[in-house]
């Protein structure tokens, strides 16, 4: 997989790549992932893995919320089978911080 | 009757850590509106690769469309109702407003300045640091406060449960009438050590782990969903991508010229500003619409759940040696119980204690035990008065029973064995947002330590809180 402009939401993949979302490390032990209307809840380092399409457009949003007023943190990673870019998400709450909500973008 | 009456002014000023529990306001979209700005300018600052992308500010785009319409205003968080926070001295000082000790302390530092004794005969000034050392040094080392808050593992936590106490008398060492601060060790009127034994005050807390995966799996999912839909929208939004365009090469821009992060957050705010006031699809608006409603579901929830943590049981063991200037010292052992009551409405605070002579005076036929005292206080919050934040009335009431007669340093004997009674009702004002709070309370009692005389006492203060300061901006 490939960071378009190097931005890490916005993913080129090839066809019939295999793509895993993962939240490896920080204070939030549950995300939310919604793919394409399919909501799965994760727990860290638990993964979700799915194939892209030619042609196919893919979204999957991304939400972590934070218990604590401040101090809370996560890091994900996206990474794509055979290999190449990797994408690294690592936030740091901002004080008062209820939650933060990502959408990563996957084209094949 | 009445033998004295006496209008103590007291000045507090406390330092606390931002990472105290926060409980958010169930409409606080605008404020999380203004952390997701500061979370975008922080990007921008780091120079994080892409740092305006479209997926990573998602939230915030979401979130600045779905409030458009609205006047952007800073919204009070339930920091100012809070009424479990211990950070003055407790009742053995010459200098104290509190009657009875609380569950909770400032997570790093608290510092207060206290005039005037509760139950002691002596009236002075009492200056009290009190904080805990793992916050201190978390606080002063490179992470800060959001870092310091972290409790990476079992034996941080565990040192994190533990917190100190010193309290200065500034009349020891000055002229008669006198009132100094040197901080030296004759004015060290108190130490004390505190173990929280159990606090379930902390929404990361085990016994909410049910709750919070129940915001996830419900309000969390809807919400998801209400975004991607937006999202989706905005993308044959024609007016929103010109926007985006002109918005992000201006952000990276700076950011690569090495922006700071005040004026990377008034970039993007005025580039939100000028997208609030573009006329979108109403298929945005509708989506938007749908978003508000989603977010302000998942806040109201969330918030619910840190209203449960917030009154969650706290039960605190404190150790203090009473440094005496004219009697032999003394050790206090006190167990400290707070709760919340009522569907959550009544605060209520429970301390035990005794206290031992040090060391037996020469000469004297005394035991160690010195007193058992008993004591409790009522929290009632009394709800939201506009323009002045949540009002809250405090009952106490303190029972001593003194074993034995006091020896004084002269060998003397005073004539102090007996029971004494303090009762005290306080209201606490609020200056909305300030982070000022006005402490107006009556004490009453049967005697003092050394005099056995009744007394009422007035007091009014102005205490000051930065806890209600940082809430709104970023340490």
């Amino acid at each position: 997989m490939k960071l378009k402009n190097g931005d890490p939401f916005d993913i080129q993949g090839k066809d019939g790549e295999q793509i895993t979302f993962v939240m490896t490390e920080g204070t939030v032990e549950e995300t939310t992932t919604n793919l394409d209307g399919d909501v799965q809840i994760l727990k860290q380092n638990e993964p979700r893995k799915f194939t892209l399409q030619k042609g196919k457009k893919r979204k999957m949003a991304v939400i972590y919320v934070f218990k604590a007023s401040s101090g809370e943190s996560y890091e994900s990673h996206v990474t794509g089978e055979p290999g190449g870019d990797q994408s690294v998400d690592k936030f740091d709450q901002v004080p008062g911080m209820a939650d933060n909500q990502v959408i990563y973008r996957f084209e094949a | 009757m009445i033998k004295r009456a006496r209008i103590i002014v007291v000045l507090s000023i406390l330092l606390s850590n931002v990472a105290s529990l926060r409980a958010q306001a169930p409409d606080g979209s605008k404020e999380q509106l203004d952390a997701k700005i500061t979370a975008a300018a922080r990007r921008v600052v780091t120079r994080v690769p892409a740092p305006f992308s479209r997926g990573g500010n998602a939230g915030l785009f979401a979130l600045a469309i779905a409030l458009r319409k609205q006047a952007a205003v800073f919204v009070a968080t339930a920091e100012d109702v809070r009424v479990d926070k211990q950070v003055g001295g407790s009742n053995s000082n010459s200098g104290s407003t509190s009657l009875v000790s609380k569950g909770s302390i400032p997570s790093i530092l608290g510092y207060a300045v206290e005039n005037g004794g509760l139950a002691r005969d002596i009236n002075g000034t009492t200056i009290t640091f009190r904080g805990n050392p793992v916050g201190i040094l978390k606080a002063l080392s490179k992470s800060g406060f959001i870092e310091g808050y972290q409790d990476a593992d079992a034996g941080t936590r565990f040192l994190r449960r533990l917190s100190f106490a010193l309290s200065f008398d500034t009349s020891r060492g000055q002229p008669a009438g006198g009132s100094l601060f040197t901080g030296s060790s004759q004015q060290l009127s108190s130490w004390s050590l505190r173990y929280d034994i159990l606090n379930h005050r902390d929404p990361r807390d085990k016994q909410y782990n049910q709750a919070w995966h129940q915001l996830v799996s419900k309000d969390v999912a809807t919400l998801s969903q209400s975004l991607l839909d937006l999202d989706n929208a905005l993308d044959n939004d024609s007016t929103f991508n010109t926007w985006y365009a002109a918005a992000k090469a201006k952000v990276e821009a700076a950011s690569a010229g090495g922006v700071s992060e005040k004026d990377a957050t008034t970039l993007i705010r005025a580039e939100l500003e000028k997208l609030a006031s573009l006329s979108l699809s109403p298929e945005v608006d509708s989506m938007a619409e749908a978003y508000a409603k989603s977010y302000k579901a998942f806040l109201l929830s969330r918030g619910n759940i840190l209203e449960i943590v917030a009154k969650g049981p706290i039960i605190t063991f404190e150790y203090t040696n009473i440094r005496k200037v004219d009697q032999v010292d003394q050790s206090n052992f006190n167990l400290i119980a707070e709760g919340a009551f009522i569907k959550g409405r009544v605060d209520l605070t429970a301390n035990a204690s005794f206290t031992i002579l040090n060391k037996i005076p020469s000469g004297s036929n005394l035991d160690r035990i010195q007193d058992l005292d008993l004591s409790g206080q009522v929290d009632i919050p009394l709800g939201e008065v506009q323009k002045i934040g949540s009002i809250v009335l405090s009952f106490s009431g303190l029972y001593k029973h003194m074993m034995q007669d006091t020896m004084m340093a002269s060998g003397m004997m005073a004539d102090t064995k007996g029971d004494m009674g303090v009762g005290q009702v306080k209201l606490t004002i609020p200056v909305k947002g300030s982070g000022v709070r006005i402490p107006i309370s009556f004490t009453f009692a049967n005697r003092t330590d050394l005099i056995k005389e009744k007394f009422v006492r007035g007091n009014i203060g102005i205490t000051f809180d930065l806890d209600s300061i940082f809430a709104r901006f970023k340490p």
